[in-house]
């Protein structure tokens, strides 16, 4: 009863405290919200791929007619920018190739199998990026397909050429193009909303940092911590008075950024946010990615000793963790060892959670590996807290 | 201040009024020398609120202990002024006593009961008002008296209760619903105190609660303090504000160095005084030579000078004194006045604790 009554004022005083803080709350939803509508609108086209770049494909066959044709073909278009590899021992490159393309170097591989001899039709095979927008992979396929179009039809205009002896269409086997599945094949990649609400909405999520630690410090400063450490309360019930109430405002956040994302940005011209059919495994994500962020908060909040090192160590920490994560840059325009490297961010868990479910309709399982990592995060960083103050209350 | 009223238990003093030095020879001859009382003694132990003995204490990374060797008893109903120059270790012993601090080796005994014993319980028993304010700004006050209300164990209807006693005792019920950072120093004062009573414990811990407070306020306090002290609270009140000791506490007790230098009651610390000090106040251009001269009579233990004053330690002053005073004719510097005994408990202080400055020892 009486731990009851003072869990409760602990919670009350910190919410109340949090919610007359106004920079606080303009950090903590206004920032989120105003970034997803900028942010979104901004990338939209980066994400939809309407403009396309010179794409680059790698070409790799042995030398022969169809070679020299299919090369031509491709040269053909515009959009298309072709380095070519003939060589007749082609096994080496083969798996070169897969790799500059799957490491980004390439957006497109075409390889065309040496079966000389045979009068079967030749196949090629197209391999893609899996990092590769997929209306750009989209994109790339048609440019491809249109380059063997045009061999093809060569072929029936040679052949209706039969006459000439030796024209070369009549040698040549007939081609087909395969489209690579399995290791190589992209997965569906974000739309600007699947990418930017949860990135920012996580960034703020994290930036809860910066306010709590600042709450702690100066309860520490103005002596109340000195007052607290006289009353006969446990540690443990004044950090989940600090807990419960960032865990509000986060999710107050997260469901004003998502609904945003829904109903605000097809109003001013953006694409609207899908997020899947699996309620739950997102409230599961998004709650594990608040208690990172939380403990994350109240970790530093115990380790920073002045207000200036809670606010520059605190956002500065936080921005780093966005960066890697792909928070602020996209990771699909990242290069592949970058990649992999934002895997050591948690923002990067919570995002990856997200967007496994808002883009690859994944369920509960599908975001196990990246909840238990963020509740890891999450306990580890609460208990070294947990212990921190708990030597700060205790009689020194 | 000749002749200042004073109420309470504090109310005899028996010092010396300023006069002239001629009626003070004729006084010398007649008056006998006080007796100063006999120190209070210790009381048994049940009549003890807090018994501390053997104390050493130090922070983390100090060379030095900042309480050394002190043995203090506060009985029950007792109205204790801790007095101590600054960095004395008044805050400490405090903190030691509010379980704030791990002492190095001693005990301490609120009520009979160490905190070891029972944590909670223990702390219960007392109440601390910080010396820096502790209290929530974004919140109102009654807010703030809320929130550290339940934090100490209270709810429902004492709650609603304390918390207008809380407010009357601050005088804030007008303000009640204003944030505490728009409060003046001395109203946040005010509610820094009345948070510390509000779950009523029966030792009170209160350091330095008046500072910047305004006389009225200070007045208002000081008859709530009596109050409670009436009511049977024990009080422990450190404050550099002497003259509010000396009219509002009963006993003193003196830290210097985390050193505890005296204990007692009022009355008897500054009869301690008034019997071997003795004041002068000469033109500024002679009472170096004065000075000079008197620290070769006889019976004149120790000679300290601020000017335009002078002020003499002796083993018997009313006998000293017609011998100081020919010394000085002889040699023609006239003292404009002097007085014998300590006028009151800044003297007293001054007198214990030295008059040199004390920071950063
Ligand atoms: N946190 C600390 N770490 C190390 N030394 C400290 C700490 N706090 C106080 N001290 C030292 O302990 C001694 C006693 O300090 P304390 O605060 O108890 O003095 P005080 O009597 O309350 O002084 P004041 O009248 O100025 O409040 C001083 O020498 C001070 O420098
Ligand atoms: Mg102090």
């Amino acid at each position: 009863m009486r731990r009851a009554s003072q869990l409760w004022a602990a919670l009350v005083k910190e919410t109340l405290g949090l919610v007359r803080d106004k920079e606080a709350l303009l950090m903590l939803i206004v920032m989120p919200a105003v970034f997803v509508l900028i942010m979104s609108l901004a990338l939209q086209d980066t994400f939809r791929q309407n403009i396309p770049r010179p794409m680059r494909v790698m070409f790799l066959a042995g030398p022969g007619v169809s070679t020299e044709r299919l090369l031509a073909a491709l040269r053909h278009e515009h959009s298309l920018t072709v380095s070519a590899r003939i060589t007749r021992d082609d096994r080496a490159e083969r798996a070169r190739v897969r790799t500059l393309v799957r490491e980004g170097h390439a957006a497109l591989a075409v390889v065309l199998a040496a079966r000389p001899g045979s009068s079967r039709p030749r196949t090629a095979i197209l391999y893609a990026n899996p990092a590769l927008p997929a209306q750009m992979r989209a994109l790339g396929i048609s440019l491809v397909r249109r380059a063997f179009a045009r061999v093809a039809s060569n072929r029936l205009a040679s052949i209706v050429r039969r006459f000439a002896p030796h024209g070369p269409g009549v040698r040549a086997a007939p081609l087909r193009l395969v489209v690579a599945k399995g290791g190589l094949d992209g997965a569906p990649t974000p739309t600007s909303a699947q990418q930017n609400a949860p990135a920012w909405a996580l960034l703020a999520m994290f930036f809860l940092t910066v306010p709590l630690s600042v709450a702690v410090i100066k309860e520490r400063q103005q002596g109340i911590i000195t007052r607290l450490r006289a009353l006969p309360v446990p540690s443990w019930v004044l950090l989940a008075g600090k807990v419960l109430p960032y865990f509000l405002i986060n999710s107050v956040q997260l469901l004003m950024v998502l609904g945003e994302a829904m109903y605000v940005l097809p109003l001013l011209g953006g694409d609207a946010l899908t997020i899947g059919h699996a309620p739950l495994a997102l409230v599961v994500v998004a709650a594990s990615a608040n208690l990172a962020a939380i403990g994350y908060g109240l970790l530093l909040a115990t380790l920073v000793q002045s207000q200036e090192q809670a606010t520059s160590f605190g956002a500065v920490s936080v921005l780093i963790m966005a960066a890697i994560g792909g928070i602020l840059v996209p990771k699909m325009v990242m290069p592949a060892a970058m990649q992999e490297f934002s895997a050591i961010s948690p923002m990067s868990w919570g995002l990856d959670g997200f967007q496994a479910i808002f883009v690859r309709g994944d369920g509960l399982t599908g975001v196990l590996p990246d909840t238990l990592r963020l509740l890891g995060f999450g306990a580890a960083c609460l208990l070294v807290a947990a212990v921190r103050f708990h030597r700060e209350l205790r009689p020194q | 201040m000749p002749g200042r009223p004073r109420g309470g238990p504090c109310g005899l003093l028996p010092s010396l009024a300023w006069c002239n030095t001629a009626t003070l020879l004729n006084m010398a001859a007649s008056l006998p020398r006080p007796a100063p009382e006999p120190l209070a003694r210790p009381p048994v132990e049940a009549d003890l609120a807090v018994d501390i003995q053997g104390l050493f204490g130090r922070y983390r990374r100090a060379e030095r202990d900042s309480i050394e060797d002190v043995s203090l008893t506060v009985r029950k109903g007792a109205l204790l002024g801790l007095l101590g120059p600054n960095g004395a270790g008044k805050t400490t012993l405090l903190s030691m006593l509010c379980a704030l601090m791990r002492p190095r080796s001693g005990t301490i005994a609120v009520h009979g009961l160490s905190f070891a014993e029972a944590p909670d319980a223990y702390k219960d028993l007392i109440g601390l008002a910080p010396q820096s304010l502790a209290l929530y700004p974004r919140l109102t006050a009654r807010e703030n008296l809320e929130t550290f209300g339940r934090l100490s164990g209270l709810s429902g209807a004492r709650l609603r209760a304390r918390v207008a006693f809380g407010l009357e005792f601050a005088g804030l019920q007008d303000l009640a619903h204003r944030r505490v950072e728009t409060y003046s120093g001395g109203q946040q004062r005010r509610l820094n105190l009345a948070t510390t009573l509000l779950p009523d414990p029966p030792v009170l811990v209160l350091d330095e609660p008046t500072v910047g407070i305004d006389p009225q306020s200070r007045h208002a306090i000081h008859e709530n303090l009596r109050a409670l002290n009436r009511a049977g609270k024990t009080i422990i009140y450190t404050s550099h504000y002497l003259d509010e000791v000396e009219q509002l506490c009963d006993e003193i007790a003196v830290l210097d160095n985390g050193r505890l230098i005296a204990q007692g009651a009022l009355g008897a610390l500054l009869a301690r005084f008034t019997g071997n000090r003795i004041e002068l106040r000469f033109d500024p251009r002679t009472v170096e030579a004065a000075a000079d001269i008197l620290r070769t009579v006889a019976g004149v233990e120790d000679v300290a000078v601020q000017s335009p004053l002078l002020t003499l330690v002796t083993d018997d002053p009313y006998r000293r004194l017609p011998a100081i005073l020919k010394m000085l004719a002889h040699v023609h510097i006239r003292p404009l006045s002097v007085a014998v005994g300590a006028r009151d408990l800044e003297q007293a202080f001054l007198a214990l604790t030295g008059t040199q400055l004390r920071d950063g020892s």
